[in-house]
């Protein structure tokens, strides 16, 4: 079976500053089966967060055509990318952003709420994968009362609670020392493969980039299969 | 739990250091605006029904029946024990009223001659609960005894004991007035507490009415019922059905109503004021809120990835706006009905620390030679208004100052949720 998860065909960006305008995605073509590891990695400034932002719904493309299943994130409206960011993605970001008043549990259980799971059953998810990041003693802590590398495994924990089919990673460990950064990635792969969801990671980190099971170069505007 | 409540209960816990903290400066503006309305809406109806109320009970009667000059006394004391037994009835006199000078070695005064029943204390619960005898007895039992309202008897400067003569008109054939003299003895001195009328009244007993010249005099049935402020109509209707054809009836309200609508329509335009000042104050809402939206960007834009609409994050804001309208209505209530029901005890210190203040800045100039000369300070002058306010809590009215408080804090927090709901999640993460 060749079944599609994420179809990307003929992608291209274009940033207009005033009169000047930037080509910064020229012709992107990939797509993936589900339960894969995709890795794009590349220069900074070269359009990988871009490239992110536009599977996530973040932002329009200026050309292509961006599938996700079946249906077309390209030509949604905004009810619908809302509901799209909602069940079908979970994003982790560079810097964690985890909310400040919220706890651990709380933060990883916002997604849910927001999803429409009851309360009991979110948070009860949450305490499932906070424990599976290795964080069930700080389930009561704050953003501001964990170390760095804890707060990307919230994060992280986070991303998964609503069972998306597709997470999007830009440099989830790039703001990590390397005893944290491998921890981080560790537990990040082994919960999409024990969860079998797609992961879209954007990294500069070369050892990151090797885990891949399909690896894209990201130079000049277009992709190139390492 | 809705997630935008979930989420506002969660940023506006006391519990957590954050964002309450950043509110409660419009949560003590919301809440000290409020205080002033609160304060009008308890203490000017209390003052209203209080002057109202003194005023009916010591003069205006709550029905007055106005005879015909034909009227003859014996159709009259019949009409009297007929409109007696009529249902919620509590008081019926008769009462004569004329104008004429009073004098006496102290000066002279136009007054009011109020002539009633000799026994008019014990008879009218009401007037005697509302007059405050200041000096003798409300004896009239003697056709030649009076008593003197407290500001004509300081004015006239005559006490209990003391002789006082009243000039009178009376007609003659044709059209030739003259005058009459009459003497009584001072028998009391009476306060309505409303120095207005204390400086006219002049009463005597009815026995000695025909000093009042038919000309320029009324005869009048005053009728006392057990609430005036409700049902009146149906007592008015059957006392009707007892009088005969000739005979008027007035409501307290056809006979004050001028004095009530002023009162009525000062109390309206002082609480449009109190709601402006109100209104104003809760723009300090909304400029709180697009603060803390500016604050709160970054985890708006993560809460709107992760699927939050915007108008869930329109709701979460309209929550911050009612919390910060709640929790100022909480403290504007409290203390506006704690000034309220202190009101008395409020304007009494001001006044003793205005005095005080005043005795000492007349004795320093004193001791520098300038002597300045000047009446203790009264803030509610008692020419005009009442001794004492009485104070009625209406807890519709402070709950609907409470909502009206909520309604404005929603309303001002529409700008900044419209704001943040119209905020691009890519604006703020592309800076991370």
């Amino acid at each position: 079976m060749n079944e599609i998860l994420l179809q990307v065909e003929k992608v291209r960006k274009v940033f207009t500053t005033g009169s000047e305008n930037l080509e910064v995605l020229k012709d992107i073509n990939f797509s993936t089966p589900p339960g894969k590891v995709v890795v794009i990695t590349g220069q900074s400034g070269c359009g990988k967060s871009t490239l992110l932002h536009l599977i996530g719904g973040l932002e329009a493309v200026t050309e292509g055509i961006i599938r996700v299943g079946d249906r077309l994130v390209t030509e949604m409206g905004e009810g619908d990318l809302t509901l799209y960011r909602r069940k079908t993605l979970g994003f982790i970001f560079q810097l964690h952003l985890l909310l400040r008043e919220f706890t651990a549990l709380e933060n990883v259980a916002i997604p849910a709420l927001i999803s429409g799971v009851p309360k009991t059953d979110a948070f009860e998810r949450a305490a499932l994968l906070l424990a599976q990041v290795g964080l069930s003693g700080r389930l009561r802590h704050f953003p501001q009362e964990l170390s760095g590398g804890e707060r990307q495994r919230v994060a992280v924990a986070r991303a998964l609670i609503n069972d998306p089919l597709l997470i999007l990673a830009d440099e989830p460990t790039g703001n990590l020392d390397e005893g944290n950064a491998r921890v981080v990635q560790e537990q990040l792969f082994s919960l999409v493969k024990e969860y079998r969801k797609t992961l879209i990671l954007v990294t500069h980190d070369r050892e990151l980039a090797r885990e891949g099971d399909q690896r894209f170069l990201l130079h000049e505007g277009v992709l190139h299969p390492l | 739990m809705r997630v935008s409540l979930f989420l506002a209960l969660r940023y506006l816990s006391p519990f957590r250091t954050g964002s309450l903290r950043r509110i409660q400066g419009a949560i003590l503006s919301v809440g000290l605006s409020l205080v002033p309305l609160i304060v009008v809406l308890q203490v000017s109806d209390g003052m209203i029904q209080g002057i109202t109320a003194r005023i009916l009970e010591v003069g205006t009667y709550h029905l007055q029946v106005l005879s015909p000059s034909s009227g003859n006394s014996k159709e009259e004391v019949t009409l009297l024990s007929e409109l007696r037994k009529v249902k919620t009835v509590i008081s019926v006199t008769e009462e004569s009223q004329g104008v004429g000078l009073a004098y006496s070695r102290g000066g002279s005064a136009g007054v009011t001659i109020r002539a009633v029943p000799p026994r008019a204390w014990e008879m009218d619960k009401g007037f005697a609960r509302f007059m405050k005898m200041i000096e003798g007895t409300f004896d009239l039992l003697d056709p030649g005894s009076a008593v003197l309202g407290a500001e004509l008897a300081s004015k006239l400067k005559i006490h209990v004991g003391d002789t006082l003569k009243v000039v009178t008109p009376y007609s003659i054939e044709g059209d030739s007035i003259l005058s009459r003299v009459s003497t009584f003895n001072v028998k009391g001195v009476v306060s309505s507490g409303y120095q207005e009328l204390d400086k006219l009244w002049l009463f005597i007993s009815q026995e000695r009415s025909r000093i009042l010249s038919p000309r320029a005099s009324r005869k009048l049935i005053g009728i006392k019922v057990e609430n005036p402020f409700q049902g009146l109509l149906p007592v008015v209707r059957e006392v009707y059905r007892i009088l005969p054809r000739s005979y008027r009836v007035y409501t307290w309200e056809e006979l004050e109503s001028s004095r009530y609508l002023s009162f009525r329509t000062t109390q309206y335009l002082l609480i449009f004021i109190m709601a402006l000042i109100l209104a104003v104050a809760s723009v300090n809402i909304s400029s709180t809120l697009i603060l803390l939206q500016i604050e709160k960007k970054d985890e708006l834009a993560v809460l709107k990835s992760m699927g939050l609409s915007s108008k869930q994050i329109i709701r979460l804001f309209y929550y911050f706006g009612a919390w910060i309208g709640i929790l100022g209505a909480l403290v504007g209530v409290g203390i506006g009905l704690a000034m309220a029901v202190s009101i008395n005890e409020i304007i009494g210190g001001i006044e003793f620390l205005l005095n005080n203040g005043w005795e000492i800045l007349r004795w320093l100039l004193r001791t520098t030679g300038i002597v300045v000369e000047g009446a203790n300070i009264r803030i509610l002058n008692p020419q005009f208004y009442l001794e004492k306010i009485p104070i009625v809590l209406d807890p519709f009215k402070v709950l609907g100052a409470a909502f009206f408080t909520v309604l404005l804090s929603v309303l001002a927090s529409l700008l900044p949720a419209r704001s943040a709901g119209r905020l691009r999640p890519l604006e703020v993460l592309v800076k991370h």
